[in-house]
């Protein structure tokens, strides 16, 4: 007997019959030019008249007025939720159990309602067995593809030149490359395969009335809202079971896995004039006090047996990464915003460098500020070696948080 | 035909339209399929190879010029914020040169023209792919 179909999210509430698409798009423009619909928030007039126009586009979209209602009432993004769990007692080896072990005419497997291709089947499980070993919510996804309520889902595994992961709702099919990451332009951030299949899995979770409504709301880093429930949810909360930053833009390179791989890591500490490598299990905090041909400088808090110091660091792999076309110093300005700023830069005991401003994107998810546009000009300051022997002014002091290990 | 810069004027970029309205002769439009959510945004270099991009070729002047007149309706207005590309406009003249390379987003405001992020003050662009591929609506 087959299993009974599994729903991703719960329902959203239907809305009072008194809130109806003109009540919908109501907004109000507030000092700063920000429109205001309910909690909704646009940050330009053009921006509130695209959700507008996409709104009257989507009319009568089974889902709309409730995934609306859910927005302007929660400020809360329907789908960035964690998925309904998988039913106690399922393991991964349950679902990658391919029942009937001859595929089908066209050559997949099924899993309940999940199709694999024989031939890519291999690499499915391996990816499978990765992210669900990691994360419950990715074996929640794996449930409810194979037990869903609608139609059947195909997940593919593409060649070199198929780079950008995607989910196509016409013929419900995820597309993964293995061997591919994404890069988020402002802050840096990777996103590595598997979290790249969670999300698209993520995407296909939200398929149907509620996510088109999504799709159909403008939130310019990020796209639309749909791409904001997944960067925001799911994949925010695997990078947080990764250590890695969390991408806050939709924007960015796919660069193959290999090319970053083969990258040694590499933060260079500059201190009193000499240079060390920091090596593995390295962390800094300071506040950001200069940005010169790729070194920041820091200003760092002392320890009892040190006073209050400057540190230069290099932190090369983000330079390479980025085909130099984004240099380490700009990534990490927008990482910390502005000069004075505080930042902590950190390797991984695998070598990894993770790099964040924890109060910035506490800030940026709490308000879903956008990020800043890149300065038009770096600003110019001094990270010279002899900096180390200068005095910390101070007003400086007053921020200076975090201790070298 | 020199790309845009990013510090084209809007003046510049109505010149370029206006250049290809003298002279186009083809007009590729590549679209992507309706519900398509991917794992970074798609950028105009990116779009003629993407896979599962459609390709609607079109000769006839009548409708090269009615999407040229949507596209000078619409005032595009440089912005400096990247697309995630749902079309692009390729117009090309009888030599197979290419004259114009025109861009549009999901959303109504959201285009492209040449490398330079635009701004389109009026959605006739938008209606004009809409009621062309009227499955884009919903997508």
């Amino acid at each position: 007997m087959a299993e009974p179909a599994s729903h991703p999210y719960e329902p959203l509430a239907d809305p009072p019959k008194s809130f109806t698409l003109h009540e919908a798009l109501q907004g109000t423009k507030t000092a700063d030019g920000h429109w205001h619909v309910g909690k909704l928030e646009f940050a330009n007039t053009k921006e509130y008249s695209d959700f507008r126009v996409g709104q009257v586009e989507m009319a009568g979209t089974k889902g709309q007025l409730a995934t609306l209602y859910a927005l302007e009432t929660t400020g809360k993004i329907p789908g960035s939720e964690s998925m309904n769990a998988a039913p106690p007692g399922t393991t991964i080896d349950g679902l990658l159990d391919v029942k009937d072990k001859k595929p089908d005419a066209q050559g997949f497997y099924h899993l309940g309602t999940l199709r694999v291709q024989k031939d890519e089947f291999s690499q499915f499980a391996d990816l499978q067995k990765n992210i669900c070993g990691k994360n419950p919510e990715a074996l929640a996804a794996l449930y409810h593809m194979e037990h869903a309520p609608d139609r059947p889902v195909t997940f593919r595994v593409t060649g070199d030149n198929d780079r950008n992961d995607r989910y196509e709702d016409g013929p419900n099919t995820i597309h993964w490359n293995p061997h591919t990451s994404a890069r988020d332009n402002r802050n840096g951030a990777r996103v590595d395969p598997g979290t790249a299949a969670l999300h698209e899995e993520t995407h296909w979770a939200l398929r149907g009335g509620v996510g088109d409504t999504l799709s159909s709301i403008p939130s310019k880093e990020y796209s639309d809202y749909n791409e904001r429930a997944v960067i925001e949810g799911s994949e925010a909360r695997m990078q947080d079971i990764e250590s890695r930053s969390k991408r806050h833009s939709h924007h960015g390179h796919v660069i193959p896995v290999r090319e970053l791989d083969s990258i040694a890591p590499s933060v260079t500490v500059r201190q009193n004039g000499t240079e060390r490598e920091a090596g593995p299990g390295f962390q800094q905090s300071g506040r950001v006090i200069g940005m010169k041909d790729g070194w920041v400088t820091l200003a760092v808090r002392g320890d009892g047996n040190q006073p209050e110091h400057r540190m230069d660091l290099k932190v090369e792999q983000l330079e390479a990464a980025f085909g130099h076309d984004l240099p380490a110093e700009r990534v990490l300005l927008n990482g910390a915003q502005k000069h004075g700023d505080t930042v902590t830069i950190s390797t991984t005991n695998d070598g990894r460098i993770v790099y964040a401003n924890p109060a910035q994107e506490k800030r940026i998810h709490d308000q879903h500020q956008p990020w800043p546009p890149f300065p038009k000009e770096m600003p110019q300051f001094s990270g010279s070696p002899d900096l180390a022997e200068r005095p910390i002014v101070p007003s400086q002091k007053a921020d200076l948080v975090g201790v070298a290990r | 035909m020199q790309s845009a810069k990013a510090g084209d004027t809007e003046a510049g970029i109505g010149a370029r339209i206006e250049a290809a309205r003298a002279s186009a002769f083809k007009l590729t439009i590549y679209h992507l399929p309706p519900g398509l959510r991917t794992l970074v945004a798609v950028t105009a270099a990116a779009l003629e190879a993407f896979p599962g991009v459609a390709v609607d070729e079109i000769g006839d002047a009548a409708t090269i010029g009615s999407a040229l007149d949507a596209l000078v309706a619409a005032r595009p207005v440089p912005e400096n914020h990247p697309l995630n590309v749902r079309y692009g406009l390729i117009f090309t003249d009888v030599g197979g040169e290419r004259i114009m390379r025109a861009y549009k987003g999901r959303f109504a405001s959201e285009g492209q023209i040449e490398d330079t992020p635009c701004d389109f003050e009026e959605p006739s662009l938008h209606e004009w792919l809409i009621a062309r591929y009227p499955a884009a609506r919903h997508g």
